[in-house]
């Protein structure tokens, strides 16, 4: 199964030191100091999130998503979809065997489904037939197709972890547009019975999250999001869209939503509020929480245990720490770090390390927020007023509501895009190890290794660039507490990033067709030892085929190339297995 | 008409050379086989035979057509034993005359054997091993009536047999017809013996097995998902490094060499047994204007070359790693260096118009980084090379002719006052016979001692051939009425040698 770094860009400014005084853990009181929950909005919180940041609103990051299209494996076969032949070539890993299969018109999306054999099973979305082909490899490496209607303009795939039903919508983030039509349309097929269900949904669906144990879909979209157990799918026509932020009205494009599906619950953020609503999507009940900060970025633990919120300010940061599932109840736990400037977090899979970094710089005066900001430097309240405190270890403080920490300003001096906050999170949720770090250039984005070892920072240019390369990216060991690192430096920007799913490898694609820069580095992410190999074309995507735990680069080629990787370094490349379509037995 | 012509004028000239009698004889270039010389007379649609015995020159002619007919081209078989004339009829206008291939013994004796066509082929390919022949349109239309350009016979010359097929391609027009197999022999593909002959068209190929009863094929199509025109191919059988066989096609640009794997694939209706071919595009670098396979111990390598760079690619994963020459090579040949760590493979590069011979020592070239090219340098530049055996080659270069033996690194240069024509010479064991057209003598080298002997002629070459068969050499002089000089091989010498005048009107009055 390929494994696909979602990144998060984040930049700290201060010096290179490590620093594990700039944290304090806060937990704050329902509504006493700035957090209030429930069916409404505590006053004292608002008043005192409007007192605190009033004029700062931190400008709003840069979370790159790292989408890509690239062939898909499943089982020990590779495929990948040309629309330009209407085919998809079908490629054994083991022995780079190649077989072309004929599907429906432009197919474009590969979505792998879930197969207990070492057999490969897709499923592909022909855009141009509105049709999907469900493709199935055996062992003997002959292919069966089967071809499915679905509905006008979908754009992407979506498949319960069971492999039992695949969602056909339009993202309206995908790779192409809507046409004439309508984005609300989808289908849901059901594999094994040979039966489709079309329903209508919210508008502009965006993503498709499911429970792990596939019994329901949730699909998120600018209306809301859309409940659809999996068991009723055949008396479902227009699934009950249920709200999921306060103010329905609100513009979609300025809200951020997660969906945590086994606990069910959906939340929301809205760019520049204070107010984070958890939804309880069963019921539909919501909770309001609203901060005495404003978040720039909501993340989701693997396990959906909690959820966490970042907040920056010029005044030192805040990370709020969600336990999940909420109820009226729930009180966040609030985590300070009073001397730096982060809007961003990116957790590890276990949910036990999390990096924290912004990629703005509110000191700039391009940003909104200014550097005047820094006006109460040196205003420190300490202490906690209410709730518990946490069991980090760390000293335990809470804000009286304001935006200020209580500890040393962030330097304006410094970019806060060039730190790095580090923290390891117990699994009671106390920070512990909390250091931060200077990195030579401004982060861009920063993914973590499926195991939470290792981090990939990834650098924007080099401001002043020096003799030699101007971009970069950092390898950091999450494991230690003071973590080592290793700056690479490479002559074109990193291009996306690929993890194996142990954690012991990545690749790094690099590609410049001005400079005729084509190549990627291979990570050794144990010793963090680089080897750079030059490819035969750009690269455009990675992949991993977990049957022979090869990685494998697809490339810019008019006829379709791949280059495989063994666990060994070994190298393999199959190229022009698109052209397999035009041979006539 | 034509017949009562020549007749008139026969009668008329007697026995002494008139050109405007001899005019009338419209006779084509000759070939050469083991043991004559062959003209095609098409005034009388008969193949002038002329095998030298010991003091004279016997002359056969052969009637092959009438006057409704014309002979469109002629060619000898790879091994010299017999001549293939393609007869078909003297106008579109001729609908009672059928298309055939007479084939003839080189001898001119006993009777031809004519194997019906369907179509006027202009074009004859002949297999390495001499037995398969494929008769096509790869240059160009045989008349001005409508053709199929992708009808080709394929012809067993064992047995006389006669396949016709159209090549079931993409619509692309035959260019050229290939037997990539070296030596002709079948390979192997699931278990079964293939016999594949390549037919090369702009921007695709047709493979077509010659062994299987229904002349199984497959057409790959590269246009115009990529400009690759295939215009040459090279077939490595499956070993134990690479157990299918794979063909390699070069284009005639670009930065990639076609490898089509053949394998084993039933026909999907039929569930016959059949083959087909799995494409895969090996990147060579900025291209190959030459490629040969090579089995080191440890990878099996497809080795290109392209300017002043050598590539070794590995056929199982498409990696591997480049050499560079001192100069510019073109074109790559394989043989057997004798080392101290005895016989090793050693490659050859070269290029016509370049001045550097490369070899390469091929043992252990993997783990041999750093390891440098012999030159061997021909500082007036390479014209051309044909290769005399495993050790030697003969390299023209302007007026000069140079012997190259590279297991005593020794170049020898041998003068003469016009180019060396690679095509107007023979091997005949240590002896090397030339006879350029244009000059007035004809040589022979002792490629043991290096010592030239020539022998001065009274005319000047127009085509030479080297009569094996027979230990003789023909030079063919222009001559209306046909004049060849017959020399011994070995000692060529005028005390020693023969002319014959007047070939073509051998027989005239039998004729008539």
């Amino acid at each position: 199964m390929a494994c696909r770094l979602r990144w998060t860009l984040a930049v700290l400014a201060a010096n290179a030191c490590a620093s594990d005084s700039s944290l304090e853990e806060v937990s704050t009181g329902l509504g006493g100091s700035g957090v209030s929950a429930g069916g409404g909005t505590g006053g004292s919180a608002d008043e005192g999130a409007a007192e605190s940041d009033s004029g700062n609103e931190p400008p709003p990051e840069d979370e790159d998503e790292g989408a890509f299209e690239v062939p898909r494996a499943s089982g020990r076969f590779v495929y990948s979809a040309s629309a330009s032949s209407d085919s998809v070539a079908v490629i054994d890993s083991s022995n780079l065997a190649i077989d072309v299969v004929a599907v429906g018109r432009g197919p474009t999306v590969v979505a792998p489904l879930f197969d207990a054999t070492n057999a490969g099973s897709v499923a592909v979305l022909d855009q141009g037939s509105n049709d999907v082909a469900l493709l199935h490899t055996g062992d003997d490496f002959t292919t069966t197709v089967v071809v499915r209607d679905v509905t006008a303009g979908a754009n992407n795939l979506a498949v319960t972890p069971d492999g039992a039903f695949l969602f056909v919508y339009h993202d309206v983030d995908g790779a192409s547009a809507q046409g004439p039509g309508s984005d609300q349309e989808l289908t849901v097929l059901d594999i094994a019975a040979d039966a489709s269900h079309a329903m209508t949904v919210g508008a502009h669906p965006r993503e498709i999250v499911f429970t792990s144990d596939s019994s329901t879909a949730y699909v998120v979209t600018d209306d809301g999001v859309n409940v659809i157990p999996i068991a009723q799918l055949g008396m479902l026509d227009k699934p009950d869209v249920i709200p999921v932020v306060s103010d329905p009205a609100v513009d979609p494009k300025t809200v951020e939503i997660r969906v945590a599906g086994d606990r069910a619950v959906a939340l929301s953020r809205v760019d520049g509020e204070h107010e984070i609503v958890a939804t309880d999507l069963g019921s539909a009940e919501q909770f309001s929480f609203v901060l005495p900060d404003i978040p720039t970025d909501l993340d989701l633990s693997t396990d959906a245990t909690f959820a966490l919120l970042t907040t920056p300010s010029v005044h030192g940061s805040r990370v709020y720490e969600l336990p999940l599932p909420v109820d009226a109840g729930t009180e966040p736990i609030v985590h300070a770090l009073p001397t730096e400037y982060v809007g961003l977090a990116q957790l590890s899979a276990a949910g036990d390390a999390i990096v924290l970094y912004t990629t703005v710089d509110p000191f700039d005066g391009d940003q909104t927020g200014g550097g005047e900001g820094t006006g109460g430097s040196g205003e420190t309240t300490t202490g906690s007023d209410s709730g518990s405190s946490s069991e980090s270890g760390a000293s335990s403080t809470s804000d009286d509501g304001g935006g200020d920490t209580g500890a040393p300003m962030p330097d304006p001096d410094e970019d806060p895009r060039q730190r790095v906050t580090i923290v390891h999170r117990g699994t009671d949720g106390s920070w512990t190890d909390t250091v931060t770090l200077f990195v030579d250039d401004p982060i861009a984005s920063v993914g973590i290794a499926p195991d939470g070892a290792n981090a990939m920072l990834v650098h924007e240019m080099a401001a002043l660039p020096e003799p030699g390369p101007a971009w970069s990216y950092t390898l950091v060991d999450l494991t230690k507490s003071f973590p080592v690192k290793k700056r690479q430096s490479t002559e074109v920007a990193p291009g996306a990033v690929l993890f194996t799913p142990e954690g012991d490898r990545a690749v790094v694609l690099l590609r410049n067709d001005e400079l005729d820069v084509r190549r990627i580095d291979l990570i050794d992410l144990r010793s963090f030892i680089v080897e750079a190999l030059v490819l035969g074309s750009p690269p455009e995507g990675a992949g991993y085929v977990d049957a022979t735990a090869k990685l494998f680069v697809s490339q810019v080629h008019p006829t379709g190339r791949i280059t495989f990787i063994d666990s060994s370094g070994a190298v393999e490349t199959v190229t022009g297995y698109r052209l397999n379509d035009a041979v006539k037995d | 008409m034509r017949r009562a012509l020549v007749v008139v004028s026969v009668l008329a000239s007697g026995c002494f050379l008139d050109p405007t009698w001899a005019d009338a004889f419209e006779v084509g270039a000759p070939i050469g086989t083991h043991e004559s010389v062959v003209w095609p007379n098409q005034t009388h649609q008969e193949l002038i035979v002329a095998v030298p015995d010991d003091e004279r020159l016997v002359i056969t002619n052969v009637p092959v057509g009438n006057d409704a007919t014309t002979i469109q081209w002629i060619a000898p078989t790879l091994d010299g034993t017999q001549v293939l004339a393609m007869v078909v009829p003297a106008s579109e206008k001729i609908e009672d005359v059928d298309d055939k291939l007479v084939r003839v013994a080189a001898d001119g004796r006993g009777e031809p054997t004519e194997l019906p066509m369907r179509a006027p082929f202009s074009s004859l390919a002949l297999g390495p091993d001499g037995r398969r022949a494929v008769l096509h349109f790869g240059s160009g239309p045989g008349t001005d009536v409508l053709q199929n350009a992708n009808q080709v016979a394929l012809v067993d010359l064992a047995d006389d047999s006669v396949r016709d097929v159209t090549l079931n391609g993409f619509g692309g027009q035959l260019d050229s017809v290939q037997f990539p197999a070296k030596d002709g022999a079948p390979v192997l593909v699931g278990g079964i013996a293939r016999e594949i002959i390549a037919f090369l068209a702009e921007g695709e190929l047709v493979l077509v097995d010659a062994l299987a009863d229904d002349l199984d094929q497959v057409a790959v199509r590269f246009f115009p998902d990529v400009p690759f025109s295939p215009i040459a191919t090279h077939l490595r059988a499956g070993n134990e490094r690479f157990p299918n066989a794979a063909l390699f096609v070069r284009a005639a640009s670009g930065t990639d060499v076609a490898m089509l794997t053949l394998v084993d694939q039933a026909d999907p209706q039929t569930g016959a047994p059949g083959f087909s071919a799995q494409v895969s595009l090996v990147p060579v670098g900025d291209g190959a204007s030459d490629l040969l396979t090579f089995d080191s111990s440890e990878a099996p390598y497809l080795v290109t070359v392209f300017a002043t760079v050598l590539s070794f690619i590995d056929i199982r994963t498409q990696q591997g790693f480049t050499i560079e020459l001192d100069g510019n090579a073109s074109r790559l040949a394989l043989r057997n260096a004798e080392t101290a760590n005895g016989i090793v493979p050693q490659l050859v590069a070269w290029a016509e118009g370049g001045t550097i011979i490369h070899q390469l020592d091929l043992d252990g070239i993997e783990d041999a980084l750093g390891r440098r090219p012999e030159r061997l340098t021909i500082e007036t530049g390479i014209d051309a090379l044909v290769w005399l055996d495993n050790d030697r080659v003969l390299v023209g270069s302007g007026t000069v002719l140079y012997v190259v033996d590279f297991p005593r690194g020794q170049v020898t240069p041998l003068t003469s006052t016009v180019a060396y024509d690679p095509a107007s010479s023979a091997l005949a064991g240590d002896r090397l016979l030339l006879g350029t057209p244009g000059q007035s003598w004809v040589s022979v080298v002792d490629l043991v001692t290096l010592d030239p002997e020539s022998m001065v002629l009274d005319r000047a070459v127009s085509a030479f051939f080297h009569l094996g068969a027979r230990d003789r050499l023909a030079i063919v002089h222009d001559d209306l009425s046909g004049l060849v000089t017959i020399t011994d091989d070995r000692e060529p010498k005028r005390t020693t040698s023969y002319t014959t005048w007047d070939i073509f009107h051998a027989g005239t009055l039998e004729r008539r």
